[in-house]
């Protein structure tokens, strides 16, 4: 019952890891960010289940909410990469119920669909899938990857640029999962989305502690 | 114990400890180089799996089992652990003579010992997680904090990142290339993605972009230490994997590979640094030309070949330490590193002036320099096999050399009405000035003198040239 519950979340779970990672690259409000990842986690462990034994479910699940944790308590330190706290302007909606759009949204979303296109186009031809996975396991992969590069290259801000990262390894995790499920390999690819959030939060808050610092001034 | 515990263990274990004393900078530089040290003489010396006197009998295995996965020493990682725990101690020396980075020291050690468990781990394609996480950590190193600059560190987390997909998943490719031998397609992926991986992290055309970013933002001897150490361990990797796999190291479209990859590198050194006016860009771009040689070297496909490519990255070491210490001490002046900031400064500080200007004329190999032997021994190698190669080689050395000179008219000539600020601003004698003023002076004198003495290292670095025994065409 529980492989056949499983087996039917699959095309959810593709779905919905296309809608986080198309999230990350449209919208830069960081808290929305925290949770796309977190979700993208947990659909990307739904995928990982079918494949994998529950224990390196449950790493994978654990050291990714890790992540996006360091990520968020970095952010709430430096007040989610938001300007310093200005007199809001009559009748302007509160700080937290108002969502930043990042320039460029009409190209950011054309970009999504055809980088989408591309990628799931790409991981079903025989050419370019790794053998022997199930042609799910490499959509989830080319779109994780795909999707991740594409925000990677419209950002040059680090906590922007961290969640493509993660999203990155992510979607490579999904592929390296079914070639390589030790248990070694697992707990260091944990060890390397931990590391990398820390570093990624170390250089989010010195970009922004900065120039809140400035910006008081 | 094992001696996979002690190279990876320890300095691990050590960092922590030298985090602790960031308050007392100069005991945790003396104690991170001590311990370098030690280390490299344990790799040059010490011996595993037979009972030591020293220790009361006691055994040192060469390997040892953690999650199911091997770290072993072996003579040819024994080899790289040297060129790794000396080119740190040298770094960390540095140290003494300007103010290190909070987190320089702890991350350094860290990185030290990430790099240790990446050479001993089998299968070693596994090695690319250890390198990711010790780029990883080199991010805290590569960050500058006053004033805050990520760019370069950001970027180098990423392109590292972007190499470690394509590493393991060529692993995979060989072991099942290996379950079925008459399936030659997963070899051919294998060859696309190795070559594709190891581009991206030795930072071969067009994967360079991060070079120059992070020789221009970050710490200059942060800079030193990820372009040496870190860089070496990458091209170590390469030789290794060269030497194990028979089909990648007889293949001549390797060697070819190779030293298209080395053509490319060198002419665009040259081509980008030609119109540079600072310093830390221009180092970025010698280092390409740098890189470059070091393929054109190993893409010879012989040991003399892979002699002067190691030579090459052991004069690494001391020419970005000396360039790293003088940036580091003329930046601080100036506020910045273009040409027109620093004009003038030469004459208020003619050992750090020295040390930049020496310190990237040996990079590129300029006669009369630690480098020039090494980098003279290849070009008349590829005088011979490749002339193309030699020619864009002597190029890139002539365009970087211009930009040295470029540089020093920059730091002899003040700005109209500065001479009289700068004699008056001259700094008073002190014991810690002379001690500074040794240590400068020690530095330049070494980089000359092995320029004029280049056996003391062309001979050690040809007798580890030969234990890469399978490598060549």
């Amino acid at each position: 019952m529980m492989s056949n519950l499983l087996t039917s979340l699959i095309t959810p779970a593709l779905i919905g890891l296309l809608i986080t990672a198309s999230f990350l690259v449209i919208i830069n409000d960081w808290r929305l960010g925290f949770v796309a990842l977190a979700a993208q986690y947990l659909l990307a462990a739904v995928l990982i289940a079918q494949i994998a034994v529950w224990q390196v479910v449950v790493v994978k699940i654990l050291a990714g909410l890790l992540s996006v944790g360091i990520l968020y308590l970095t952010g709430a330190e430096v007040n989610f990469g938001r300007k310093v706290a200005q007199p809001r302007p009559e009748g302007a909606a509160p700080a937290s119920a108002r969502f930043e759009f990042p320039t460029g949204l009409p190209f950011r979303v054309l970009a999504v669909l055809m980088v989408s296109l591309a990628a799931w186009n790409i991981a079903t031809q025989s050419n370019f899938v790794l053998q022997g996975i199930p042609s799910w396991l490499n959509v989830a992969g080319y779109l994780l990857i795909a999707l991740s590069l594409l925000n990677l290259g419209l950002t040059e801000e680090p906590m922007n640029a961290g969640l493509g990262l993660l999203t990155l390894l992510t979607g490579f995790g999904i592929f390296y999962t079914a070639v390589e499920p030790s248990l070694a390999v697992v707990a260091l690819l944990a060890a390397v989305d931990f590391v990398i959030a820390l570093a990624v939060g170390y250089l989010a808050f010195l970009h922004y502690a900065a120039a809140e610092k400035e910006a008081s001034r | 114990m094992s001696a996979p515990f002690l190279f990876i263990g320890l300095p691990v274990f050590s960092a922590l400890i030298i985090y602790l004393f960031r308050r007392s900078p100069r005991l945790g530089i003396v104690l991170a180089a001590c311990l370098c040290l030690l280390l490299a003489v344990c790799a040059r010396s010490l011996l595993l799996d037979e009972r030591l006197n020293l220790l009361g009998g006691a055994i040192i295995k060469s390997s040892s089992v953690v999650l199911g996965r091997t770290f072993a020493v072996e003579p040819i990682n024994r080899l790289g652990l040297i060129f790794i725990f000396a080119q740190a101690a040298g770094l960390f020396l540095a140290l003494l003579l300007v103010e290190p980075g909070r987190f320089y020291l702890s991350s350094g050690m860290a990185i030290l010992g990430l790099l240790a468990a990446a050479l001993f781990v089998q299968p070693f394609l596994f090695a690319a997680l250890f390198l990711e996480l010790a780029a990883a950590v080199a991010v805290f190193m590569l960050a500058g904090e006053t004033p805050p600059a990520t760019r370069g560190a950001l970027r180098f987390l990423v392109f590292m990142t972007l190499g470690l997909p394509l590493i393991l998943v060529t692993g995979w490719l060989l072991e099942a290339g290996a379950a079925g031998p008459g399936d030659e397609s997963f070899i051919r992926q294998a060859v696309v993605l190795l070559s594709v991986g190891f581009a991206v992290l030795l930072a071969v055309l067009p994967f360079h972009s991060w070079l120059p970013i992070v020789a221009e933002h970050a710490p200059p001897l942060a800079t030193a230490f990820v372009l040496t150490v870190m860089q070496f361990a990458s091209t170590f990797l390469l030789l290794t994997f060269l030497n194990a796999y028979e089909w990648l190291g007889q293949n001549p479209a390797v060697y070819r590979a190779l030293t298209l990859a080395g053509g490319a590198m060198v002419l665009a050194g040259a081509l980008f640094a030609f119109g540079q006016r600072n310093f830390g860009r221009s180092l970025g771009y010698a280092i390409m030309v740098d890189i470059g040689a070091i393929l054109l070297a190993v893409g010879l496909g012989t040991h003399v070949g892979v002699a002067a490519a190691l030579a090459s990255l052991a004069l690494r070491g001391l020419a970005l330490t000396l360039w790293g210490v003088g940036l580091t001490h003329l930046r601080r002046e100036a506020g910045g590193d273009d040409f027109d900031s620093l004009r003038g400064l030469g004459r208020r500080y003619p050992l750090a002036s020295a040390c930049v200007i020496l310190g990237l004329l040996s990079l590129v190999g300029f006669p009369l320099t630690a480098g020039f032997p090494a980098r003279w021994s290849l070009l008349s190698l590829l005088a011979q096999i490749h002339p193309t190669a030699a020619i864009l080689l002597w190029l890139g050395m002539v365009s970087i050399s211009l930009v040295c000179a470029r540089g020093l008219m920059a730091l002899l000539m003040p700005v109209e009405g500065q001479t009289e600020a700068l004699s008056a601003a001259a700094p008073a004698f002190s014991l810690k000035r002379l001690a500074s003023l040794s240590a400068y002076s020690l530095s330049l004198a070494l980089i000359i003198g092995l320029g004029f003495f280049p056996q003391w290292l062309l001979h050690p670095a040809a007798q580890a040239a030969a234990i890469f025994l399978h490598l060549g065409r």
